[in-house]
């Protein structure tokens, strides 16, 4: 079992408000990680760490190591736009650029200078789309903006999107929380489907989706780290009270 | 804690109180059988044949209850090792009941001139599994981890003493032709307790699962 992602000594602060407290997390290559809380526990905050987005963040100050791959991410053998080219992200509500389709997809190729020949543009969007199961429906309307689909088409275009420049890490944050039913399944099928090739992390408010498509799970209350192991094991028999009562709905 | 839902919170704890209302009516018919046994009261038997409808009743609405809780609510962790330990208790508890049902419905067969040392010592054989229901009972609403195995335990002296038992109404009936017939009825008595004993294994063993979510490796 390898780690793709390892953080050590983890602590956030927005100003002089601690959000993460000491978290040392890892994250195995090729399985899907859940990370599960109460709102405002800090999740977020955590996954935006991953791939630094929260270096946008004025206020935002991050404390402790994280590394891909057993290189530290903040030193400076990594860009920031290499190390969000290696780690994607995918958000709550399907964010599509106003563009086509098509374009969509081949705009991280095209920045990131993958290639400059139509075919082999053509054969990368057509193989992130369907990698992440959405070229069947939308092969014969390429050319159609992206904005034009549905919730969950729109989802999947923003997987495609992320899938396009290679990256080894997906992180999502609640990728399902604004689609129906039907539009979800698909989803967790994918990222059931993806895992093979990319290491996922995914915070979701869904217990029941935790526990369908995730490998292991960590439990966040309070921006502390309360109890992370197999998802298995988490939803039968938690070792943490906490854990138990968050996950069965109990107040706390 | 409680649940947040408090419509779900008041369903797992209906389920709870049906459980403790179907342990605390069988430990009664527990009792009357065993007086049936002493006194051969057959009205007294007759009651605990009528009674065993309830626990029936009960074993099938905790069911449904269960599984409708189930589907609609998607439990997990504490709550689901409940429910599922829940499922696989009743159905100890039922079959229990029914050898208590046929415990009082022998006992009114045996005749009274049967030697009263065979009585003494089916009731006291009784008295064990009885006791041993009774503290299984306490565990499983106490959860308390310290007592599954001694109680699990106490089976093996419920063995014991049946072994013991058969071996002397046998001896006994070998002798005596005319007691062929109570023979047969004690032997049975004493095989229902036996297997009562062995129901309480099992629910020893759910009630392990139920607090550390894996059975007991022994
Ligand atoms: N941009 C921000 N500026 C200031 N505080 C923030 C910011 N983002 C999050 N926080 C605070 O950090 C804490 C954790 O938030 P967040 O990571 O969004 O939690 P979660 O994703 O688990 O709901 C909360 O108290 C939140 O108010
Ligand atoms: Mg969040």
């Amino acid at each position: 079992m390898v780690n793709a992602i390892n953080t050590k000594n983890l602590n956030v602060y927005y100003r002089d408000q601690q959000a993460i407290h000491n978290i040392s997390l890892d994250f195995l290559k090729n399985k899907v990680t859940a990370l599960i809380g109460p709102s405002g526990c800090g999740k977020s905050t955590f996954l935006r760490c991953l791939n630094r987005m929260n270096d946008v963040i004025d206020i935002c100050r991050v404390e402790g190591n994280i590394s891909l791959n057993g290189i530290d991410i903040y030193s400076k053998e990594i860009e920031v736009e290499y190390l969000r080219e290696k780690i994607g992200m995918i958000f709550q509500k399907p964010n599509p650029f106003p563009k086509s389709i098509y374009d969509n997809v081949a705009y991280g190729p095209r920045i990131h200078g993958f290639t400059d020949k139509k075919e082999e543009m053509d054969l990368i969007v057509e193989t992130s789309l369907k990698k992440a199961g959405l070229f069947e429906e939308v092969k014969d309307r390429l050319e159609d903006m992206g904005t034009s689909l549905s919730g969950g088409q729109q989802q999947r275009l923003c997987i495609a999107r992320a899938i396009a420049i290679k990256p080894e890490v997906i992180l999502m944050d609640e990728p399902c929380s604004a689609l129906d039913p039907i539009a979800t399944s698909i989803i967790e099928e994918l990222i059931t489907d993806l895992k093979k090739s990319y290491t996922i992390i995914i915070v979701t408010h869904s217990m029941q989706q935790a526990a369908r498509v995730s490998d292991k799970t960590a439990f966040f209350h309070l921006g502390n780290l309360i109890e992370e192991g197999d998802t298995s094991k988490i939803f039968t028999k938690p070792d943490h009270q906490k854990t138990n009562d968050y996950i069965t709905g109990r107040f706390g | 804690m409680k649940h947040a839902d408090k419509f779900y919170e008041t369903q797992l704890n209906s389920i709870n109180e049906k459980l403790v209302k179907m342990g605390s009516l069988l430990e009664k018919q527990f009792t009357s059988a065993l007086e049936v046994l002493d006194t051969r009261d057959e009205q007294l038997a007759q009651k605990v044949v009528d009674n065993d409808h309830e626990i029936n009743q009960l074993n099938h609405e905790i069911s449904d209850f269960v599984f409708q809780i189930i589907a609609m609510r998607q439990p997990i962790a504490d709550d689901l090792r409940f429910l599922f330990c829940t499922i696989k208790i009743i159905r100890d508890l039922e079959r229990i009941g029914d050898h208590i049902t046929s415990i009082a419905k022998k006992a009114t067969r045996v005749s009274k001139n049967i030697p009263s040392e065979f009585t003494e010592k089916l009731l006291n054989l009784g008295k064990q599994a009885s006791m041993m229901t009774h503290d299984a009972l306490n565990c499983l609403f106490e959860k308390r981890l310290s007592q599954v195995a001694k109680i699990a335990k106490r089976d093996d002296l419920i063995d014991e003493l049946h072994g013991e038992f058969i071996s002397d109404v046998l001896a006994y009936m070998k002798k005596h032709d005319d007691f062929i017939p109570d023979s047969l009825s004690l032997i049975q008595m004493s095989k229902a307790i036996e297997r009562v004993g062995d129901h309480i294994t099992n629910i020893m063993e759910e009630v392990h699962f139920l607090i550390e979510g894996q059975y007991s490796s022994d």
